[in-house]
């Protein structure tokens, strides 16, 4: 299954976004599509919230993203975040 | 030593290892920005120099002069402990609160600051020599006003979370901030002396040839044994001991937090604070509150 059809594990990134960037927010109202970096997003990430967003990743997952313009594309939002963890 | 007045001051003393939820609430006391990536050394900073200034308009020319013993020790374990002990990268937030100036940092960016920005350790006398180097800085015209403080965390992670230091001392978390200007008018007090001497008798010669008037108050610093206290009041005879030790508890800037509380407690008063450090050098300063 696509990572952006499997609900649980769009919660499980969503949580791992909100606690690894200490970042006040319910994970409800993180919408599947809304984009996650820049001051244009609901969130607001950056590159230091990106760099430990992607440890995370790799300590949980094992997945390693080493490319900044592929973490940029990856993390554009929780669907696209989802299905680079599980391609399906 | 002249010219140096406080036009406010703070000391926040925290319970050791509280939860880091409840300093952010402290904070929000004096400050509605949400702080991320920030370790305890870093909101312990944040809480006292905003409690210090709360009220003031600070010009974007102060500096900010940040004293301390250990600094952002804790963050450093933990990042160790990730690469050598559990063989794994530590948080990228965690690597970069480990230098020094990261509190700092931190408060110059809260503040809207763009003056000298500074953190200062020295074995015991940290608070002393940061305020000498403020003073320098003063005299020479390269500051009109600053903010100098002394933070430290009560216990390193790993250490056992101790409650009580070796000597008695309740251990907590301090954070104690002074505003600083060279102007008299709008002060609440001022420091009149800082003086450092290489041995106890150097010290003992110069209080003895004051010959100013007697200070109201002496206070003594973590390494000042019982019999030498009574060596020294001795050759003072202050109407008042102030043991900040006993009733506040032990951190790495409890002489910069005692000193905070006797000005923000004791009006119309003066306070000789006498320091060492294991080498036995020692640390006079004398502090005025109006």
């Amino acid at each position: 299954m696509k990572g952006s059809l499997d609900e649980g594990l769009k919660t499980a990134l969503k949580r791992l976004i909100v606690e690894e960037c200490d970042i006040k927010v319910d994970i409800a109202a993180i919408g599947d599509d809304d984009t996650l970096f820049g001051s244009d997003s609901r969130l607001g990430l950056d590159s230091i919230d990106a760099l430990e967003i992607s440890i995370a990743v790799m300590n949980k997952y094992n997945l390693l993203i080493s490319d900044s313009k592929e973490l940029r594309k990856v993390m554009r939002s929780i669907n696209t975040f989802a299905d680079f963890i599980q391609p399906g | 030593m002249t010219g140096l007045y406080i036009h406010s001051v703070s000391a926040f003393i925290g319970e050791a290892l509280a939860d880091t939820d409840l300093l952010k609430e402290e904070l929000h006391k004096y400050a509605q920005e949400n702080f991320r990536r920030v370790n305890r050394f870093i909101l312990l900073s944040l809480i006292g120099a905003r409690e210090c200034i709360h009220g003031h308009s600070i010009a974007a020319d102060t500096a900010v002069y940040l004293t301390t013993e250990y600094g952002n020790l804790g963050d450093t374990v933990v990042v160790l402990d990730e690469i050598y002990a559990a063989h794994s990268l530590p948080k990228p937030f965690h690597f970069i609160n480990t230098m020094s100036n990261t509190a700092t940092f931190y408060l110059a960016q809260n503040l809207g600051t763009r003056g000298r920005n500074l953190t200062i350790s020295s074995q015991y006398l940290s608070f002393e020599r940061g305020l000498d180097l403020l003073m320098t800085d003063l005299t020479a015209g390269a500051e009109q006003s600053a903010l100098i403080g002394g933070v430290d965390v009560a216990s390193l992670p790993g250490a056992g979370g101790e409650e009580r230091d070796t000597r008695g001392w309740r251990m907590v978390d301090g954070s104690g901030w002074f505003y600083v200007r060279p102007e008299h008018e709008g002060a609440c007090g001022a420091f009149r002396e800082n003086r450092s001497f290489r041995n106890e008798a150097a010290c003992l010669k110069w209080i003895r040839e004051r010959g100013e008037s007697p200070v109201d108050v002496v206070a003594f610093g973590a390494l000042i044994g019982g019999e030498e206290a009574s060596r020294w009041r001795e050759a003072l005879r202050p109407i008042a001991d102030f043991s900040y030790l006993d009733q506040y508890g032990y951190c790495g800037s409890a002489a910069a937090c005692g000193i905070g509380m006797f000005v923000k407690h004791f009006p119309g008063k003066s306070l000789l604070h006498i320091n060492r450090d294991p080498r036995g050098n020692y640390a006079v300063l004398e502090v005025e509150v109006f």
